[in-house]
Order: C-alpha cells, then structure tokens, then sequence
C-alpha cells in the first residue's frame, strides 16, 4: 500500500514538473445550457491524434509547439473547427450548438463515425437522454433499465422482473452508480419501471466487459448514470403528463456561467385513481411510487467546481389500513473537481448512499409489527486523469468504502433485532491508455481491493465451519467495535485490467479485453426475480468473496457512407464463489444466514453483433447476442443438496438467442416514428419429473433444475411523435407521444408452473403466466420551455 | 365523474392485463418413485397409504400399491401391524400414539409390485410432543373488515408454550366437511410469537377462517403439534402447490420426506410418517360456546 501511495505522489509530482510541450486543455460545454459534455472527441487535424473530454467535460491534449486545427465533434451537435497556434500552456473552452432537426441526410464526419474504431472501449454501450427518449416505453414511460436491456448482453428473467442481468451475471453483479452513489435497488413498482427520471438523465455508459481498473466491487457490469447539471444561461424546464406519472424538471442559473441548480421530480398516481373505485378494498389501498432529483453546482473559479447532488426515491404500498410497505433509495454527492495543472485534472467524491425498507401494521393494532431493514454506504473517492502527453493518459485514485448492513429490526408487539455487519474496502488504482503507435493502442491498469469484515458482532462457530448448520453450533466469539472479524487481502485482491486496440485501418479495429472484478457484498434471494426485501450480506467469515475473470476480442467497423457502425464481440467469463441459498432456505430473520447458503461457480459465454446508426432520418440498431449462462453448485458433505447432483446448469435468465430491432424514422419536422422488436429464446424453467400426493393433494417432484424452457417471447411495440408547431418568438415547445407496447398482444410466457388442478387437486396441471396478455396502448402529453 | 370511473377502471384493467392458462405440455418421463404417507396421533391409530408416482401431467390417480406389509414401531419396537382397509392403497393400525413416544414404520412391498417389489421402506423416528390446549373459542359477527365479507367467523385462543421452538399444523371442518384444498394445508412455527398467549389481552384470538359463516353452523379445527422436519415438509408442500404463479415465487425445489429405501441413505420415497399430538375444538357458530 506504502508503494502504491508513493507512486501516486509521484506521479502527481512529476505531472507538474513535466511541461516541456505545449498544451491545450478546456473545457467543452453545450452553448444553450452550459452543461458539460462528455465524450465530445477533440481531433488534431494534422496529427490524426485526439483526446476526449471527460465526465465533466474537461479535455488536455499535449503537443509539440506548433499550429493546428482542432475539431470538437459531439454527435448530436454542429461540430467546432478552431485554429490554434500552440506555445506553452492554452487554454480553449468550447461551446457547441446542438444540431437542429434537419430532414437532410447528414453524413457524419469520419472521426464522428469511427469513434467506436479508434477508442479502448469494448463491451461499451452509452445512451443519451435523448436517444433513450425515442425508443418506444411501457406506458410511455422513458426508461432506462429497459432500454438497455434492449441491447446485446444485457437480459433480464422477464418483464416485471427487478434489475438486470449482464453477460451471465446475477443483478447483484451490476454497480450500478447515480453520480458516483451507489444503487442498491435500481426499480420502481417491484421491477415493472426504473428509479431513474429520463429527464434528469444526462449521460449513461454501461461496461459490460473491459471494464476500467477505477471501478469496481460487482463482478459483471459497471452503469455509470450521470445526472444533468443545471443549466447556468437561463430559466428552463421540461416535463409531462403521461398514463403513469407526471414529472417535472426546473434548472436555471443562481450566477450566470458560475453556478446553476436543478430540480426534478416524478410521482406515480395510479392511487388517485383507485380512490375513485367504488370497491372500499381498492379506493383505500396504496401503490405509487415518487422520486426527486436534485443538483447544484458551482464554479468557483476555472480550477474548482463544486457539485452537490441528491436523489431521494420512493415506493409505497398499502392494504387498506392492514399493511403498509415502503422502500427506496437514498443518495447524496459532494465532488470537487480540481486542475492542479492544466494536464492534472483531479476528482473528490464522498458520497452517501442508503437503501431502505419498511413493512408492517399500523402501531395502533393489538397485534403490531414494524419491520425495517436499511444498507448504508459512506464512500470517499479521490480519481485523478494526468494527460501525460498525447500519447498516454494515466489515471489513478483510491477507493474506501465503509458499509453498514442492518438485515433487520421488528418493533412492536414482537420486537427482534438481526445484528448489524459492518465492512470496509479500501481499492487504490492505476491505469494507463497508450498510444504505441499509430495502429496498436493499449490501456493497461491494475486495481487492487482489500475488505475488512468488522465488528461489533458475535459470530457462532461450527462443528465444520465450511459446512455451517444450526444444528452443528459449537461456540460463539463475539467481536468488539471496528475489531476485524475477516480480512481479504493479499493476492487475490489483484485485479489486472487491459485492453488493447489493433486499428486494421480507419475504418476497422481488431479489440481485445480482459478484466479480473471481486465483489465483497452477495445479494441473496430464493424468488424467480429480487424483491425489494432481499437480503444485503457482505463477506465475511464464512462468505466468500466472489471473482470473475472475463476475456473478450471484437472487431468494429464503420460505413461511412451509410452512417453505419457494426461490431461484434465475443466473450468468456469464469465466475467463482457465487453464493447459491439451499432448497428451502430460509433467508429472512437469519442472523447466521451462513447456515443457509450453498457456493457455486459460474461461467458464460457468447457472441453479440451489434449494426448501428445514429444519425440521419433513419436511426436505430439491430442487435443480436448468442449467449450460455450457467451455474454449477456442488455440495461435497452432503450430495442430496448438490443442485442437479452438482452438474453444470443454466441460470434462471440463460436465453441462448435475442435480438432487438430499434428503429425511429423522422418523417417530417413535426412527425416521427418509433419501433421496437424483440425476440429472445425462452428462460429456462423447472419441469417436475414426477407427481407425489399428500392427503390426496397432487404435488410436483423437482430435480432438474431449470431443464426445460419456456416458449420464445416476441414483441412489437410502436409509438408516434408529433411536435406542436413551435412559435418561433417563444420558448415553449410541446408535443404527444402516442403508441402501444406488445402490439401484437402476445402472451409471452413469464414462466410455466405447475400445481394441483383446480378441478381435481389429486392431478396436476401446467399454467402458463404473461405478465402482459394484452396491447397495452399509452400517450404522454410533453413539454418543454 | 364518469372521467374518473373511467381512469379508475383503466387503473384496474392495467393490474389484470397478466393472465394465467392452463395449457397442455409434453414433459420428460420421470422417474416412477414410492409414494408412502401416513400419520398417527394421540387421537387415531396409524393410517398410511402407498401409491405409486406417475407424470405429473398424467389424467389419472395415482396407482396404488395392495398387498403391502407396513409395521409400526413404538420407541423402536413393533407394536402393531396395519390392515389394508376396503379403500385400496389405505392402511390402518389399531394403536393410538402416546405423548413422549417415538413412532415409525417399515413397508415392504408386495412380490408383485411393478418396480419395487419385494423392497422395504423405513421411515425416521418421529416423537410426538404436546401441543398447547384450545383455552377458549368463540364466534363473532364481523362487519366492514377490508377484503372480508361480513358474517360470522369462529376464533380461538391458546398459549404458545415458552422457550421451546413449536411447530403447528391447523386441520378445519367447515359445515363437517374437512377442508382440503391446496389453500387449506396450514402450518406455522412459533418463531415469531414464542411464549405469546393468543386470549385477545396479550395478543389477538386467532381467527382460522376467512370465509364467513352462519348461525347455526358447525365448524371445528384440530390443531396439532409437528416435528421441526415434519412442518419443514408440510410448508415445503404448500409452497410448492400455493405460493405458485407469480414473478417473485420460490423457485421449484425438491421435496425430500423421511421415508427412505432401507439400507440406502440416498434413496427416498415421495411421502412423510408423522407423529403428532392433537388439541380439538367445534363451534356451533352464533351460539355461546
């Protein structure tokens, strides 16, 4: 650790002293609203070099001294031609205009177009607000979550279904960041829609594989969600009025070009609505959901921006006056971004996040209960980018993360209280992209995480403590505050990244990526999909943490003629140390959930093509993955709770084939068209091999875990954009989105279970449940001014 | 007020846009296992029946096994043997169980039984422990109860007793006929209320049907103690037949009884031998009982 801190010293150091080109650095912002922009590529003309900008809209690039023609190209935006002759240390910030709606076919420039060529990234998928916004929704609503499950890699068990499922991972193995909090349940209305407000979105990027060495604790996938940053020229607002919720959104400036604030919130009210049924079960029953976006930030001068930022999230549930059931997120930021030089750009972070729940009866009933649960995460993070030279960009940081799990504390007539956990992880971090020469690009990083399981906490001891039962208890230590319950360090704790770029030429590359993630924290849950009561556990003394090994190789190509991007990748990942629960686990109320538990390995592969095109009256892309997930759990103490006699078996969202169609089409200025398709390989399910009885009730006999399949699921949905003529004297602009999701009004299956028949419980019989057995039409009223 | 109507109603329509249907499914052959279960408690002699397994989709009963040998054993020593009974499959014995004694059975199947014949299968020991007395019952009129229709509904109380993990299983008789749908199979375990005394002071009487009756009806229930693996198998049963259909089920999972082949430890039969103690009570609903 001692080294590793010396050598970010010295780096620090040495950035400072090392100035003997010229260079220039700025920051890119959108002329209109002055929020940064990311990823907007900045070309040296005469060079072919370039740089990005990053998070925050910062760029450096370094260069012998001499004249230049820079271009900054956002897609999306008039791109920006200057001229510099560089000396020294420049400084150019750049405004860019967004393009607006043109009918022509734009071809975009070949840098614009061959992005995806040139950069690092691998197993990468970034979506825009906008972009989200046109894909055709359930009920109208922008989502997030459900439009990357759209894209190739990315799966979930089914509609209604909590999270998501990335390149064979469980939904735990996602880290999921609201600038940079962390999300523990990424869902509204137990799965049906996402936390996240559209409108308050600004940048999203989803690594699915070639994951960068500054992330990491999940194993799978890192959704990195940025939210907007307030607009700092002027007043200004969005929202709408759909099926669903109303949302809204106000930002503006407090000092013009200094400091901005932003506000947004979305509220659900299908519970309005029930009140006016003349059933008194529904008219007084709760099921709605809210969230409240918040951020301010403040430029104090052109080496320090402040950000704070804030989501606060909701859903409520209630039975009449019977039960009540609440759950949500909590999640604060404080940032500094600091230029300590104008190649040294830094980032301090310490973020708060907690997730919540509660259930119960109301206090006043004779037999009460108040059952609440909460994990908190308190993390402080200091990342710093030295743009080297135009050749390597070094990042490095640290990473601890202190973490506070309460599984559970009932109040009332009953009172019980779960002991608490509490953990640490500490990551330092560093990694280079390099330029070795004009066609081979490498970016290479190694993290390295440690984790501290601590206490205050007593901890029972087994007759073998790698098989833990409650009927095995031999003794009980108990741990004193912060003392160290179980530590995981040393070599395990290495997590080698690389990725490499072999540029065939300017319209082909050749990628290759390999990552080693650990993850510390286990979601446990024995439902088809999550809930949001599932259980939060770290590692400790007798969980493992978990570790994936992923390689990867693509190749990305362009047309540029036709706008078109096509990549595919295929992968291989080794999963090691999931925890699986036994049959008939009981997880809730566990204090030694150990006793439970079972581990398991894992491994998935696939290949996923992906044609896209972003600009023009036509857009969309056609995705399709080709994938195998699968899970092997192996009981050597006792066979019988092997699952499938500890042989290889698919996981629950293991769907061999899936593709996606997304098309939008601009039919005039005021008019346009949306369409999705999607078809997937039915999810694996679990026949019965036999029928049992007891007491002349027919029950099904399970031993193949996940043997058989559900039908193909298919979809159609549609939607169509009209925008009101917009005054050009006035800002206000608005228009509808109309349209129908499942418009073929397929059943697809959820799942095929089996039970006793209804008309005679001594024999069985086989049910098929879609979550959506009908078109299910919308139409969102939009504004914005 | 018909916009509202309307957007309540599309609010409703929404909730049950998901469907269940029952559809026809080739499943893979299975695997044709011995289906034993059987009870003895301290109010009837032992009862067991021996079938066999079949497809879990197959339009028929299951077929049952005549001719078998089951023997009962009490603290590990014979104490009775079961007669076929005119119901095919059924057998019964004469000996009522005793509080604090250990039960379990032995059934050898017939030479011409398909597939096992000749085989013997034992089940592990079962004690049966007390359980609580009904203390009290008495049947109220109930009115504006949300999701319960108005009318008359029996209640009960009891003391769970202290420090001492309880199983329970609750057997209903409504109009006196026995309750036996999949929904009706009731077990619970005292790891919530252990100690609690359920007289409407402490806690609330317990309330065992939710369906309402009329004066005049007779209703009773058997509450029985269980063995920790016996209600494990129970509650394994019922999720497996009711907490079925929806997106946040307990996945599929084998039921494992405790009946297994003789001599092998990894072979089990389909079924369960329990022992338990009973505490009746019977209402004749609207009368002071």
């Amino acid at each position: 650790m001692r080294r590793l801190l010396f050598l970010l010293v010295l780096l620090t150091s040495f950035s400072t002293a090392a100035q003997t080109r010229a260079t220039l650095s700025g920051y890119v912002r959108d002329a209109a609203t002055g929020e940064a922009l990311i990823g907007v590529n900045v070309l040296v003309r005469e060079t072919r070099q370039g740089t990005v900008s990053n998070a925050y809209g910062f760029y450096s690039i370094s260069l012998p001294e001499g004249k230049y023609t820079l271009e900054f190209q956002y897609l999306g935006y008039d791109a920006q031609v200057e001229q510099r002759t560089l000396k020294g240390k420049q400084v150019l910030d750049i405004t860019l205009r967004e393009t607006a709606v043109s009918l022509d076919e734009v071809v975009v420039t070949d840098r614009k177009i061959t992005e995806k060529v040139t950069n690092m990234e691998m197993g990468v998928t970034q979506l825009t607000a906008k972009e989200i916004a046109k894909i055709p929704q359930l009920l109208g609503e922008v989502d997030l979550i459900r439009t990357l499950t759209l894209m190739p890699g990315v799966t979930t068990v089914g509609e209604g279904a909590n999270g998501f499922n990335v390149r064979g991972g469980n939904i735990d193995q996602n880290l999921i960041l609201f600038d940079n909090s962390p999300v523990f349940n990424s869902s509204h209305l137990f799965g049906f829609f996402s936390i996240f407000n559209g409108d308050a979105i600004k940048d999203v990027k989803l690594y699915k594989g070639g994951i960068p060495s500054k992330y990491g604790g999940r194993l799978s996938s890192v959704l990195d969600i940025r939210q907007k940053e307030g607009n700092d020229q002027r007043f200004s607002g969005t929202g709408g009025i759909g099926v669903l919720s109303t949302r809204l959104l106000f930002e503006g400036p407090i000092v013009k070009d200094k400091a901005s604030w932003l506000v947004s919130g979305r509220r659900s009210y299908g519970d309005i609505f029930l009140q006016f049924s003349n059933d008194p079960d529904l008219n007084q029953s709760k099921l709605y959901f809210y969230d409240l976006n918040t951020k301010l930030n403040w430029k104090i001068d052109r080496n320090n921006t402040i950000f704070l930022s804030g989501y606060f999230g909701r859903d409520v549930f209630g039975v009449n006056n019977l039960f009540s059931f609440d759950w949500g997120n909590l999640a604060g930021t404080l940032r500094w971004n600091h230029l300590w030089s104008d190649r040294l750009f830094s980032n301090t972070t310490i973020s708060y996040s907690d997730y919540n729940y509660s259930l119960g009866t109301p206090p006043e009933d004779d037999f009460s209960f108040q059952w609440n649960s909460t994990i908190q995460n308190l993390i402080f993070q200091f990342d710093n980018t030295w743009y080297a030279n135009v050749k390597n960009t070094v990042e490095y940081g640290i990473q601890a993360t202190y973490m506070i799990f309460e599984p559970g504390t009932v109040t009332g007539t009953i009172t019980r209280v779960l002991q608490n956990e509490y953990g640490l992880e500490i990551a330092p971090y560093i990694s280079n992209e390099q330029e070795i020469n004009e066609n081979l690009r490498i970016s290479y990083g190694l993290r390295y995480s440690t984790f501290m399981n601590l206490g205050s906490r007593n901890v029972k001891s087994y007759v073998d403590n790698g098989n833990p039962s409650d009927e095995t208890i031999v003794d009980s230590t108990s741990f004193g505050r912060n003392e160290v319950i179980a530590s995981f360090a040393g070599w395990d704790g290495f997590e080698p990244r690389l990725s490499v770029n072999y540029l065939l030429n300017d319209n082909n590359s050749i990628k290759l990526g390999y990552n080693r993630t650990r993850q510390y924290v286990h979601l446990i849950s024995n439902t088809t999909a999550s809930v949001p009561t599932d259980v939060w556990r770290p590692a400790g003394k007798f969980i493992r943490p978990a570790t994936a090994n992923q390689i990867s190789v693509g190749y990305f190509t362009t047309f540029p003629n036709a706008n078109l991007e096509f990549s595919v990748e295929t992968y291989y990942k080794d999963l090691q140390d999931l925890v699986e629960y036994r049959d008939g686990a009981q997880l809730l109320f566990k204090d030694n959930i150990e006793t439970e538990l079972l581990t398991g390995r894992g491994r998935a592969y696939g290949l996923e093509v992906l044609l896209e095109r972003k600009s023009g009256r036509l857009t969309g892309f056609i995705g399709y993955t080709l994938s195998r997930s699968e899970r092997l759990v192996e009981d050597q103490t006792n066979p019988l709770e092997s699952i499938n006699n500890g042989e290889w078996y698919p996981a629950n969202f293991d769907k061999l084939h899936d593709i996606s169609v997304v098309l939008g089409y601009q039919i005039s200025k005021q008019w346009s068209i949306g369409t999705n398709f999607a078809f997937q390989t039915g999810r694996p399910i679990t026949y019965p091999n036999t029928r049992g009885e007891f007491e002349g009730i027919a029950y099904p006999l399970y031993n193949n875990r996940n043997g058989g399949r559900t039908p193909a699921y298919h979809r159609l949905d549609l939607s169509v954009n009209y925008d009101f003529k917009q005054n050009p004297n006035k800002r206000w602009s608005h228009g509808l989105v109309f349209g129908a999701y499942n418009v073929y009004a397929r059943r697809n299956p959820y799942s095929i279970f089996f039970r006793p028949s209804e008309a005679n419980p001594g024999l069985g019989e086989a049910v098929r449940l879609s979550i959506f057995g009908s078109i299910i039409p919308f139409v969102t009223y939009n504004f914005k001014f | 007020m018909k916009a509202r109507t309307f957007l309540s109603s599309w609010w409703i329509a929404l909730a049950l846009v998901g469907c269940q249907d029952v559809i026809d499914l080739d499943l893979p052959e299975g695997e044709t296992l011995p289906v034993i279960s059987g009870l003895i408690s301290t109010t009837q002699p032992a009862v067991v029946t021996v079938k066999l397994s079949a497809s879990f989709l197959e339009p028929s009963p299951l077929p049952i096994i005549k001719g078998a040998s089951i023997l009962l054993f009490e603290n590990d020593v014979l104490a009775d043997s079961l007669i076929e009974d005119t119901e095919p499959g059924t057998y019964r014995g004469t000996l009522i169980g005793q509080l604090g004694n250990e039960y379990r059975i032995e059934v050898t199947f017939p030479a011409d039984a398909p597939k096992y014949a000749g085989t013997t299968w034992v089940s592990f020991a079962e004690e049966i422990t007390p359980a609580p007395p009904i203390d009290s019952i008495y049947s109220a009129f109930l009115t504006g109860v949300p999701f319960q229709e108005d009318g008359w509904f029996p209640f009960y109380m009891f003391k769970d007793p202290a420090g001492v993990a309880n199983q329970y299983r609750l057997v209903k008789w409504r109009r006196d006929s026995l309750k036996n749908l999949p929904t009706d199979l009731t077990v619970f375990r005292d790891e919530f209320f252990d100690g609690i005394n359920f007289n409407d002071k402490q806690a609330p009487a317990i309330q065992p049907e939710g369906d309402p009756l009329d004066s005049g009806d007779r209703y009773a229930i058997e509450q029985s103690s269980l063995s920790r693996p016996f209600h494990d198998y129970l509650e394994a049963v019922r999720e497996q037949t009711v907490n079925v259909g929806s997106t946040v089920d307990p996945p599929p999972r084998r039921i494992i009884g405790n009946i297994r082949l003789q001599g092998d430890n990894n072979t089990f039969a389909l079924g369960y031998f329990g022992a338990v103690d009973v505490a009746r009570a019977d209402w004749i609903i609207g009368l002071n009982n």
